[in-house]
């Protein structure tokens, strides 16, 4: 029988939590000097593709039978992620990764970040079969949140907490939270919330678990570990308003919490404007080192961009017209993605203004820029462009672009319109997965691992260990 | 030891001498708990040491151990689709599978450890003729449980709090994710931090809004306002009164002693280090919290073995099989006069709900939405040069005037309540336009009342397109109308239920057979194992079935077989539901076959889809896979051979009341698997 506190230790990693092995293959690694781990990682999704053009700098063709390593500096980056060009020199941009095996048509779910097929058809989005590159980054060193996974549903402002991008393992889904305002309170407390209330919640959260407890007698098996899950989270809640009070008290909350929105924002500029504002502040107050942010959901849904455009989601990735703004829908698509960045460099300006361990907070940041989709809404997967900014501690090579061997196919857009062409990456079988680049970054970040999350046959796609021509 | 060819020699050497085997292999806990000598039998030859095939290999003993919980898990599934041992290999009987099984469940469940084979797509895993052999099994019952209330039933659960304390109505924290099978079973939602934060802010609106708003302006509770008036002050019966009234007022019920005395003592210390009314506001948020305002619980009283549901729980079970409300005044009072112990009378409950047309019963609609899966078709999506392609005569595409279409006529069969499965599956009929938006009803009740020469809405328009009916508003009414003779026949053949087993682009006959081999034949499909790349080939000059011989390879096909043909021949319609002739030039070919499907007397080639579905409303079998169904549903379980009993008089009842659903239900509300709980280590 796994007893409660080895089922706690384990498996569930509420806030505080930790799960120790792989801090002990972390500290090992770090004895011997090979490792710095980044104190904070930022991942940010979208949806429907990240499209070649808007990733790939001017001038340099997608096509080419050998790996190329291009110097960012001289090189113009596209609109879509200009917003990043004072950073050139941190960053590294990648072509030709390749993800066929989560099936990214219509969203990855799960896969995205797992890097774990989740089946055809609608099971990837709720099957949730490994742990996600985010959760293994976020879990080396946890705050108070592990991490914090923040969401927008396109043209939904009501929608709350969904699961849909990460996972801390097979069945342990994140929850994502979608409303600013509820992520909010979470983080800083109720508006006007005194440092007693932090207390007086945990003693009731306290007195409340017994009433669990005192149930779970009644059971056994699988229904007794239900309850076990709703334990877990009542101690965890008190355990995180014991620390949020602490830290109230030393006026830490006051300092750096953004400030809260009169009214729940509706539109998804605003939305994604105040999802960006926690999730900086939730960095500089230390209250987590790990953020998610899915614009979209990690899948295709019907309802407009609402505040962007009036086309829907589906029809902007079919490249569709948007009549009232007479754009297409793959420019509404490219101005989502500036959007991304420009709130992007905003939270990284703010990790940059605080000074740490001799640099800034910005210097111990890594940040993943991709899409949950690959390259476009009915992505094979065959390319999947990332753009990465952070360095690990100086272990990742970066002001770079790297892009692996591909050809290239022009393809129509829409089944039934043939006129409009989009030219795709098609990378050959032997280039490496998304899992062999998050198998680097946990390699760099000093949880060294043979491969990330590929089992069975699959574990032949990638070659073990890390991507060598990414670190130093 | 660990497992190896060798033993398997030694297996069949000793097989007379049981303690030498277990004196070689000392980790065996026993007979009554490994399942040693099954695996050495029937997997040990593959899935040895020694290069074992898929790469895997049998964990070191065959005593389930918390050690290899996922290896456990593996097994359990291979053995509980029917995946192993393969085909050509040496079978198990049914009994000796299920008796497997059933060990491996036990070690899982020791460990904590839930099973994969509980979840809701793997109903069929129990063998249907075992089920159906008339074999009696004493002692049915389901394990003990907490059941996660709907996200409806948690809303009205705390609308009916606000009505007495204020605060309005609050936002569910957990909505019910679609799930291939049923979405609403117990063992398979948790409350999680973020459900509980979104509770712990619910909750407080509602306790926030009765001290602020009613105990702070003299109105309210006296139990309550007496105990903020006094503060620190309040006496011991002040204190006990209103905790008592806070549970009567949240939970229905008195407090136990032991409720009485914690939940006493919590206010008397709040009292000392807070305000009056902050501190009264935690008293009531802690019953707020209680367990029962968000599962029902269903566990035999005191932790005892097999006993059938207090009658306060049965009233809630009732209640929430049929309604999104807790039990009404009538089901209350049955329970705390005791009359809920006799089976009649929870018959009797049964019907008066079901027979009362004031009382909502929407789980009932909602068993069909789940099972026939046609609400799907809002989701998916047709982009407007699909429309065009089509040849719908205006660029708009709302597929939710056919889900609410097929809503009423479901609705509509149960009120006759006369061969529910077959008249679904085979009616003629449907409901026109009972569209769910005010606007456009209006528009289509504006064209009728005004005898307009034609409906006007292009939506509507669109509509009376893909039902192929030229009607004129005059002719509307909210009655259901026939649909071309010969081109339709029920849901299945329903724009609704073809667009949700489409794509954007196209049909799906996978999902389409994938749907009739689970739902109607009772059939198991493995999932799309992870190493196969599910794609047809983009040819757009070939029909889907020509695309679909990929699936004819031999690795594809032993599933496929079971699914391709019942699926193509809803090739008859195109992706929209329009009925067809020909597609891309060429005359549509919509024959398809039932193989393997249990009953000889099923199997065979079909010309067509009418064929295909009269075949299968006709079949005993058939119906019996809709009772199991019906059984998961209101259950919240799958079903295991010690129901076998309870379903065969569900399905009794339901031939020999003609086809009644409300015979059907109050079957399962007064079987002993929704009477008795059980605790696990007694199964």
């Amino acid at each position: 029988m796994i007893t409660r506190r080895d089922w706690l230790k384990g498996v569930s990693l509420g806030a505080g939590g930790v799960v120790f092995s792989p801090l002990i293959r972390s500290l090992a690694a770090q004895v011997e000097g090979k490792y710095q781990r980044p104190k904070r990682v930022v991942f940010i999704l979208f949806d429907n593709g990240f499209h070649e053009p808007g990733a790939q700098p001017a001038g340099v063709p997608l096509e080419g039978e050998t790996r190329r390593e291009l110097p960012l500096g001289p090189l113009t980056l596209p609109k879509d992620i200009d917003p990043f060009a004072p950073y050139k020199d941190r960053m590294l941009i990648l072509q030709g990764l390749r993800g066929e095996h989560v099936s990214p048509s219509h969203g990855a779910g799960f896969g995205a970040l797992t890097g774990m097929p989740g089946g055809g058809g609608e099971e990837k989005y709720g099957r949730v079969l490994a742990e996600s590159i985010d959760a293994a980054l976020a879990r080396l060193e946890p705050g108070i949140f592990p991490i914090l996974a923040l969401g927008v549903d396109p043209g939904r402002p009501q929608t709350s907490t969904v699961y849909c991008s990460s996972a801390w393992g097979p069945g342990r889904a994140i929850p994502v939270q979608c409303r600013p305002e509820l992520a909010y309170e979470s983080l800083f407390g109720s508006t006007g919330a005194t440092r007693n209330e932090f207390v007086t919640r945990s003693n009731l959260l306290d007195f409340v678990a017994e009433d669990v407890k005192g149930l779970r007698k009644r059971l056994a098996g699988p229904e007794q570990q239900q309850l076990e899950y709703h334990l877990s989270a009542l101690e965890s809640l008190s355990r995180r308003n014991r620390l949020l009070d602490s830290l109230e008290s030393k006026g830490e909350l006051a300092r750096h919490a953004p400030k809260r929105p009169a009214a729940p924002p509706q539109l998804m500029p605003e939305i994604l404007t105040a999802q960006f504002d926690i999730a900086a502040a939730a960095l500089t107050t230390g209250l987590t080192r790990a953020v998610t942010l899915s614009s979209g959901l990690c899948r295709i849904l019907t309802l407009p961009y609402s505040g962007f455009s009036n086309l829907g989601v589906h029809s902007a990735g079919h490249n569709e017209e948007d009549p009232e703004l007479k754009m297409s829908g793959f420019q509404i698509l490219a101005m989502i993605r500036r959007f991304l960045a420009e709130r992007t460099v905003e939270l990284m300006k703010k990790l940059q203004a605080i000074p740490e361990d001799g640099g800034t907070m910005l210097d111990n940041t890594l940040i993943v820029f991709t899409s949950d989709s690959a390259n476009w809404q009915h992505s094979d997967g065959k390319n999947w462009p990332f753009v990465l900014i952070g360095n690990l501690g100086g272990r990742l090579k970066t002001g770079r672009l790297v892009c692996y061997p591909m050809k290239t196919y022009a393809r129509s857009v829409s089944k039934h319109t043939s006129s409009e062409k989009y030219l795709l990456g098609i990378a050959p079988p032997t280039n490496p997965t998304i899992n062999a680049l998050y198998c680097t970054l946990l390699h760099a970040a000093g949880a060294p691992r043979e491969h990330f999350n590929l089992t069975g046959s699959n574990k032949e796609a990638d070659k073990p260990g890390p991507l060598r021509e990414l670190l130093y | 030891m660990r497992w190896s060819v060798g033993a398997a020699l030694i297996v069949v050497l000793l097989q007379g001498a049981p303690e030498a085997l277990q004196e070689a292999d000392p980790r065996r806990s026993g007979p009554e708990e490994g399942v040693g000598p099954f695996l050495t039998k029937y997997c040990l030859k593959c899935h040895g040491p020694e290069k074992p095939k898929g790469k895997f290999t049998l964990p070191d003993s065959g005593a389930v151990d918390a050690a290899r919980v996922p290896a456990w898990k593996q097994i359990l599934e291979k053995l509980h689709d029917g995946e192993m041992p393969p085909e050509d290999a040496p079978q198990p009987s049914t009994k000796e599978r299920a008796e497997a099984l059933r060990r491996i469940k036990a070690g899982l469940a020791k460990a904590g450890e839930g099973a994969e084979s509980d979840s809701p797509s793997k109903g069929n895993a129990v063998d249907h003729d075992a089920l159906f052999s008339g074999k009696t099994s004493a002692g049915a019952a389901t394990p003990a449980r907490v059941w996660r209330l709907t996200d409806r039933a948690y809303e009205n659960f705390f609308l009916q709090v606000a009505k007495k304390w204020g605060g309005g109505r609050v936002t569910s924290p957990w909505e019910l994710t679609p799930q291939r099978g049923f979405n609403d079973y117990a063992s398979v939602h948790r409350i999680d931090e973020a459900d509980l934060e979104q509770h712990l802010r619910n909750a407080t609106r509602i306790a926030h809004a009765l001290v602020t708003q009613r105990l702070a302006k003299g109105s309210g509770p006296s139990e309550l306002r007496a105990v903020v008036k006094a503060g620190a002050s309040a006496t011991s019966p002040e204190v006990q009164a209103a905790v008592g009234c806070a549970f009567q007022d949240v939970l229905g019920r008195r407090p136990t002693a032991e409720e009485q005395a914690r939940y006493a003592g919590f206010l008397g210390k709040n009292l000392k280090s807070l305000e009056p009314e902050p501190a009264v506001e935690q008293i009531l948020l802690a019953v707020l919290l209680h367990p029962e305002a968000v599962y029902r619980v269903e566990a035999p009283p005191g932790g005892g073995t097999r006993a059938r549901l207090e009658p306060a729980e049965l009233a809630r079970a009732i209640a929430y099989a049929l309604t999104d409300q807790g039990p009404d005044g009538a089901l209350l009072e049955t329970a705390s006069s005791g009359k809920l112990s006799a089976r009649e009378e929870v018959g009797a409950q049964v019907a008066r709900l079901l027979g009362d047309p004031k009382i909502a019963k929407p789980r009932i609609l909602k068993f069909f939405q789940e099972y026939f899966g046609y609400p799907a078709a809002v989701e998916v999506f047709k982009d407007a040069p699909a429309v065009k392609a089509a040849g719908l005569k205006h660029y708009t595409w709302v597929p939710l005037f056919f889900v609410s279409d097929t809503n009423k006529l479901i609705q509509s069969v149960l009120e006759q309540d006369r061969n529910v499965l077959r008249e679904l599956l085979t009616t003629s009929e449907t409901f026109v336009l009972t569209i769910p938006t005010g606007h456009l009803m209006a528009e289509v009740r504006k064209n009728a009342a005004e005898k307009a020469p034609k409906f006007t809405n292009p939506r509507t328009i669109n509509i009376l397109q893909i039902y192929e009916m030229d009607l004129r508003p005059a002719d509307w009414s909210e009655r259901p109308l026939a649909l071309p003779e010969g081109h339709r026949m029920g849901i299945l053949t329903h724009p609704s239920w073809l667009v949700a087993h489409s794509t954007n682009f196209e049909n799906h006959a996978i999902r389409r057979g994938r749907w009739i081999r689970e739902k109607l034949l009772g059939g198991r499909i493995p999932d799309v194992p992870v190493t196969v790349d599910a794609q047809l080939p983009d040819e757009p000059q070939s029909t889907l079935r020509e695309r679909m011989r990929v699936t004819r390879k031999e690795y594809c096909w032993k599933c496929h077989q079971q699914m391709d043909p019942l699926g193509l021949p809803f090739e008859r319609f195109d992706h929209f539901g329009q009925y067809r002739t020909t597609e891309l030039g060429k005359p549509v070919d919509a024959a398809g076959a039932i193989l393997r499907s249990g009953d000889a007397r099923l199997d065979g080639p079909v010309q067509d889809p009418f064929d295909l579905i009269r075949r299968l409303a006709a079949s005993e079998r058939v119906e019996q896979v809709f009772v199991r169904h019906a059984f998961r549903f209101f259950l919240g379980r799958n079903e295991t051979l010690e129901d076998g009993p309870a379903l065969v008089e569900a399905h009794r009842a339901y031939v020999s009341s003609g086809g009644s659903m409300k015979a059907l239900i109050t079957s399962l509300l007064t079987s002993d698997p929704f009477l008795y709980r059980i605790q696990r280590s007694e199964r």
